[in-house]
């Protein structure tokens, strides 16, 4: 039973059912979105948002030990009709068995305690068509999960029989990171030499193998003990963004070069490990993963070498900072170390490696009952680039909510944040809960 | 740190034999009998909480609570919001410990994320209430001087007065107040109403209770409307109870994280 065919069998079979015990129950929001970028020179690129979406919710609780959900999202978008879809986010049945519940179907998985990102979260694959927004746009996997509770312990195991990637940035958005331009030219291998202009082509992406060998697990034990949370996972399946193999082919004489590039997913394994506590008011979490790559060897330089990552932080609430007004302040810090070494450059489309030594704040502050203001930013170090967003939030009525947020990005050109520095935008969104 | 729902709907229960006061009692032993009163070993309530801004602005939340006294006397409770839709399904779970801080755990249902919550901040405000965490407490007996200074009939109700001052150093250190002022009811040693000194002596909050009721199946009695209010901003929280259960067995399973998550 294919994905789509699964997923649909179980919406339908949330909108049969009826029991005795009680009617489905329908949510959901309506959300108007709108960007504008204050550059705008590259007309070949989509340069706004002016979308909207219908998102619909139905439950149904069968019972103490069944409940079924299914989420069904319409977007619009005028300026960018590459982003347009009807979309199963989520369906899946929920069966409560003692000390085991049971989740299968189609759904979101949202693993670790960091904010910035989180190395242990290798399951879900995002929608990062736009880079800056990935706020609720992670994909549902279709997948069984199982978690067994005794006491403060609880074991989760996941099983995914097929793959789902992540959604790139179409090659006409503003977030289609650039390949460079140029390339050495290996008649002059000197440096300072002159480099040929290079010209892309794109193959359709390399899936994995419908079947077992496509199959994805994962295992986490998460327990809680004297005042600590803390979990240890494995994770067996594959990345969620796409390696680029590169074929390059040189007109006879050098002038010309053609680069055929073609994503492909790989698989890999990760361990991982996570923990939070709190001491008095002061709050501190870690998170780290190892992964192994399919490229252990450090031989092919499109697949991703050995490495880990992790991220440490730290949240305090000062108290009546201004009267009546409470400042909530969040700082990570965000490591990526190669083991074994292999000094490997990565390009902007790595968008694994963006955060290989950077620093994260946030911090936010209630201006009345119903307003807020937020200011995150993160700066990386070795590549000297930034994104600085600040926003407000404004309760307008129950469940409508009107927010604005201000991105400024920076940097050298080939660094991340730097390569979308004209990317600067005010983000308005408008939502209705229901 | 705990919210005590008791203290959270500040309905404090009846004693039958309040309304005969012997003599005039003292401040302790008047707070002795509501502390006495208030005593449950579970409770299930649903309830309306309005957030009222100074220009008369509204917000509603919907919410269950649910709680439990454990045999060494420490509490659980379980907070789930009903409504409106962008914040149903928030939960939060505190843990009361004797031997260290509290457990609290917020759940948001948008990040799909369960998140500790530092114990010390009790001046913070409570999911955007005039509640802190500090007001929803459970009386502390020991950690404060109680004055009776005087009596009182409020809205036909005999109360007294009994002043509350923090002695306990570590509560002088956490509190965000310097005294309370306490309107205790005679006959059924219900809080009816409470002033909020700052620590620098100024009247900031009041807290008003009312529609008394007997509580269905319970030979308790509870205050089924609540408004805590800043007397300087004029902006309020109103809580009027909609269901209310005592002692009706609700178990321990509810103050897991893994119920905390569970979609209601």
């Amino acid at each position: 039973m294919n994905r789509l065919m699964f997923s649909v069998l179980l919406v339908l079979a949330l909108l049969a059912v009826r029991t005795a015990e009680g009617q489905p129950r329908l949510g959901g929001f309506f959300e108007y979105d709108n960007i504008t970028y204050f550059e705008n020179e590259n007309r070949q690129k989509i340069n706004g948002r002016n979308q909207v979406i219908l998102q619909t919710d139905v439950r149904h609780d069968a019972g103490t030990m069944v409940n079924m959900f299914s989420s069904l999202e319409f977007r619009y978008d005028q300026a960018d009709p590459t982003r347009n879809r009807v979309f199963l986010d989520e369906a899946y049945v929920d069966l409560y068995l003692g000390s085991l519940d049971l989740r299968v179907g189609r759904q979101v998985y949202a693993w670790g305690r960091a904010d910035l990102f989180n190395p242990t979260d290798n399951l879900t694959a995002w929608d990062y068509s736009d880079i800056l927004d990935t706020e609720a746009e992670k994909l549902g996997l279709v997948s069984a999960r199982a978690n067994y509770y005794v006491d403060n312990w609880s074991l989760e195991v996941v099983l995914a029989p097929s793959f789902s990637p992540s959604v790139w940035p179409g090659y006409d958005s503003r977030w289609w990171p650039e390949l460079p331009a140029f390339i050495e030219n290996p008649a002059y291998p000197q440096q300072g030499s002159p480099r040929l202009k290079a010209r892309y082509e794109f193959a359709n992406e390399a899936l994995p193998d419908e079947g077992l060998r496509s199959m994805q697990y994962a295992l986490k034990l998460t327990g809680f003990l004297r005042g600590w949370d803390f979990s240890v996972s494995w994770f067996d399946g594959f990345d969620d963004l796409p390696a680029l193999h590169l074929d390059t082919t040189f007109d006879s004489a050098f002038t010309s070069v053609l680069v055929e590039v073609e994503p492909r997913y790989h698989r890999r394994r990760a361990v991982g490990a996570d923990a939070a506590t709190t001491f008095g008011s002061l709050g501190v979490h870690g998170e780290a993963a190892y992964y192994l790559t399919e490229d252990w060897s450090g031989t092919d330089p499109a697949i991703d070498d050995p490495y880990l990552q992790y991220v440490i932080g730290a949240d305090y609430t000062l108290t009546n900072v201004f009267p009546e007004k409470d400042l909530f302040l969040l700082v990570e810090w965000s490591q990526e170390v190669q083991v074994p070494d292999r000094n490997t450059v990565y390009r902007l489309t790595d968008l694994n490696h963006v955060f290989r030594k950077s620093l994260f704040a946030k911090a936010d502050i209630n201006l009345d009952e119903f307003s807020k203001v937020t200011v995150s930013g993160v700066y990386n170090i070795e590549t000297e680039d930034w994104w600085l967003q600040s926003g407000a939030n404004w309760s307008i009525a129950d469940g409508l909510e009107l927010r604005a947020n201000l991105d400024l990005l920076g940097g050298p050109d080939g660094s991340f944040f730097g390569g979308f520095k004209e990317n600067k935008r005010l983000h308005v969104r408008l939502k209705y809960s229901f | 740190m705990k919210i005590k729902y008791s203290e959270f709907t500040v309905a404090f229960a009846l004693i039958t034999s309040a309304s005969a006061w012997a003599q005039t009692p003292t401040g302790r032993e008047v707070m002795e009998a509501y502390k006495e009163q208030d005593r449950t070993e579970d409770t299930a309530s649903e309830m309306r909480m309005s957030i009222i801004n100074a220009r008369g602005g509204t917000r509603e939340r919907k919410l269950t609570v649910w709680s439990i006294t454990r045999d060494n006397d420490t509490e659980m409770q379980l907070i789930r919001f009903l409504a409106p839709a962008d914040v149903k399904g928030t939960g939060f779970l505190s843990i009361e410990n004797l031997d260290r801080e509290d457990d609290n755990f917020l759940y948001l249902p948008a990040l799909r994320k369960t998140r500790r919550i530092a114990g010390s901040d009790k001046q913070d405000r409570f999911v955007g209430t005039h509640f802190t965490y500090e007001d929803l407490e459970s009386e502390e007996l020991d950690a404060y001087t109680y004055a009776l200074i005087g009596s009182e009939t409020l809205d036909g109700s005999d109360t007294w007065i009994v002043e509350a001052v923090p002695t306990d150093p570590d509560k002088i250190k956490e509190t965000a107040y310097s005294k309370r002022e306490l309107w205790i009811s005679k006959d059924h040693a219900l809080i009816l109403q409470a002033k909020y000194f700052d620590r620098e002596g100024a009247y900031v909050k009041r807290l008003r209770a009312r529609d008394v009721r007997q509580v269905p199946g319970a030979n308790k009695w509870r205050a089924y409307h609540l408004t805590m209010e800043d007397v300087l901003k004029g902006s309020k929280t109103v809580i009027e109870i909609l269901t209310y259960d005592i002692d009706q067995g609700v178990s321990e399973d509810y103050f897991t994280q893994r119920y905390l998550t569970r979609r209601g």
